[in-house]
């Protein structure tokens, strides 16, 4: 494939990820990654940087993935009812042999019930992808936040 | 600050109706003036506030940056492997010297007339001091030993660093009690701590209320349904909560044993009438259940709450200590420091960052704790003149009790509280 053709395909993929989170068609989520392989980590920047490893978010297999999930979908979490809009910016990819490396950053606004939006994260995407069936699926989605004071409560993946 | 003239206005804005503390007036969470009087009664006051653990400061000139209350603190370790703490403000015009949240150096400078302290505090040197070619400089009568940093004494247990304001407060074992005594040593003395992440939650609530929130087992399983479902906590869960001498600070541990993990039809009998309660919610990848725990002593869940911010936390197989630095009267920073330990084999490692998904913002089992502060806040705030209500577990005394559905740990903070604000002196 073309590296154009492939950028422009790894940027519909990212916006169609980001869709599936901002309508919260969380049962979709999984789908984005590859099912025997894949890992999915939300960390801070300060623990990146310290090269510290517990993460916020951890799942390291498809089913954690899902489990991740599983209470945004059946409802039985408390949590605040609002809207989020993610915007990716600075997509970049590198391809290598078998793996598509890509970074970028992002921004999440949170709006509430009555409509006031206010930024709840801001941080950057290290992912890689690999081309399955000519179908990108994620075997690895790293968030790392720079607004690692989180507030609140972070319910939902990024 | 305060003046002493207002401090008795501002304590005669509320009652305390009851003696035993089943009543909590709301303006307590919300009125600045509360605030101000707690920065100067309760932090700095005779109370051990948490600043760091010692692993994260191992070197000379190792230093970390924390807060207790509103003032920020630097604690680092000298040459004689000594820690010490002091303010973070030059005492030449009241600028903050280390603006870092960690870091080495063997002294800190003051970034505006670099004004040099020692690891100590202590002044070490002023430019200029005697002047240029006998022109300026500091008067005759200035001594340098007259302008060291505000110190703070400094006690550890278990490698956590304490620190306090006044030379009244008791020394920091008698001031913990023999239960954190204990579980700190079970937790912290077997094994060498490592720092393994950090976490900052900021909720909008008031620091109290999460002081409330870690001495209410009550909630556990009631607003936190992921572990009632796979079996870290549960209504009918064996377990209790100890107290030291003066009701401050809070063991409460629960033990899940074969003989009395509750059927699935018990359980929804508890629930009946809520939504909440899935009895068919499984596991997709069980892996994150079937972490060992690493103690064999049975503890699900133990929680030291040491007042007036720092909680030591065994949450299923996590080890990790909390601190709560507030933000003014409606909003507190949860800043979390992971604990693994340099003893872990790798697999036991992999299973500590597996159970981080329990804790935390983010945590199966405690990320509605953020959510229920935010709305308690949000609620009582309507309620000036008007008081909260603890009395499940019973009313009057406030002792242990060896069972988990209770509030009498929380009657305990205020019993404290209410003394250490000087409400008694009325």
């Amino acid at each position: 494939m073309k590296k154009n053709d492939l950028q422009i395909k790894v940027e519909r993929f990212l916006f169609d990820y980001a869709d599936c989170l901002n309508e919260k068609r969380y049962e979709d989520f999984p789908s984005f990654f590859k099912e025997d392989n894949c890992h999915y980590e939300v960390q801070s920047k300060e623990n990146e940087d310290l090269g510290l490893t517990t993460p916020i978010m951890g799942c390291y297999s498809h089913g954690m993935i899902r489990d991740r999930v599983a209470q945004l979908i059946n409802n039985t979490l408390t949590y605040r009812r609002l809207n989020l809009r993610h915007f990716i910016s600075n997509i970049r990819i590198d391809e290598g042999k078998t793996e598509i490396d890509l970074k970028a950053n992002f921004q999440v606004m949170q709006s509430d019930l009555e409509g006031v939006s206010e930024l709840y994260l801001v941080g950057r995407y290290e992912d890689k992808l690999i081309l399955d069936h000519n179908e990108l699926k994620l075997i690895s989605k790293r968030v790392i936040l720079d607004s690692f004071a989180i507030p609140n409560m972070l319910a939902v993946p990024v | 600050m305060v003046k002493s003239t207002d401090i008795k206005a501002v304590k005669g804005k509320v009652e305390w109706p009851t003696s035993d503390f089943s009543r909590v007036p709301y303006e307590i969470f919300f009125d600045q003036d509360f605030y101000e009087l707690e920065m100067k009664q309760v932090f700095q006051g005779p109370t051990w506030n948490y600043l760091a653990h010692s692993c994260e400061i191992p070197n000379e000139g190792d230093f970390v940056t924390n807060w207790i209350g509103d003032t920020n603190i630097i604690v680092n370790r000298t040459a004689n492997g000594d820690i010490h703490a002091f303010k973070n403000s030059c005492s030449h015009r009241g600028t903050r010297i280390v603006d870092e949240i960690r870091g080495n150096s063997t002294r800190h400078v003051c970034p505006y007339h670099l004004w040099t302290f020692n690891l100590e505090g202590n002044l070490a040197s002023v430019p200029l001091e005697k002047g240029i070619k006998g022109k300026g400089g500091m008067p005759p009568c200035f001594k340098k030993e007259n302008h060291n940093l505000r110190k703070l004494r400094v006690e550890t247990i278990g490698g956590m660093i304490f620190a306090t304001f006044s030379e009244e407060t008791e020394p920091l074992v008698d001031y913990l009690g023999p239960h954190c005594e204990s579980q700190i040593s079970r937790l912290l003395d077997q094994r060498t701590p490592k720092v393994t992440g950090y976490m900052r939650q900021m909720i909008e609530g008031n620091w109290k209320l999460y002081n409330e929130n870690v001495r209410d087992p009550y909630h556990a399983s009631l607003l936190h349904l992921f572990q009632v479902s796979f079996g870290i906590q549960q209504p009918t869960m064996k377990g209790g909560i100890k107290m030291d001498k003066d009701t401050k600070n809070t063991w409460n541990h629960s033990i899940l044993s074969d003989d009395d993990t509750t059927s699935s039809s018990d359980l929804a009998a508890v629930y009946e009438g809520t939504d909440k309660y899935d009895p068919n919610i499984k596991l997709a990848d069980p892996a994150i259940a079937n972490v060992p725990l690493d103690l064999d002593d049975g503890y699900k869940t133990t929680l030291l709450s040491m007042f007036p911010t720092s909680v030591l936390a065994q949450v299923d197989n996590t080890y990790a200590i909390r601190h709560l630095r507030p933000k003014g009267p409606g909003k507190v920073e949860l800043n979390i420091t992971y604990l693994g330990f340099e003893e872990d084999t790798e697999e036991q490692a992999f299973g500590k960052k597996l159970t981080a998904n329990f804790i935390g913002p983010s945590g199966y089992i405690s990320m509605e704790d953020g959510e229920a502060l935010r709305l308690e806040q949000d609620g009582l705030k309507m309620r000036a003149g008007d008081y909260s209500v603890l009395e499940m577990g019973g009313i009057g005394e406030i002792a242990d009790t060896d069972y988990l559905s209770q509030e009498i740990s929380i009657r305990g903070f205020w019993s404290y509280y209410h003394k250490l604000m000087g409400f008694e002196s009325q």
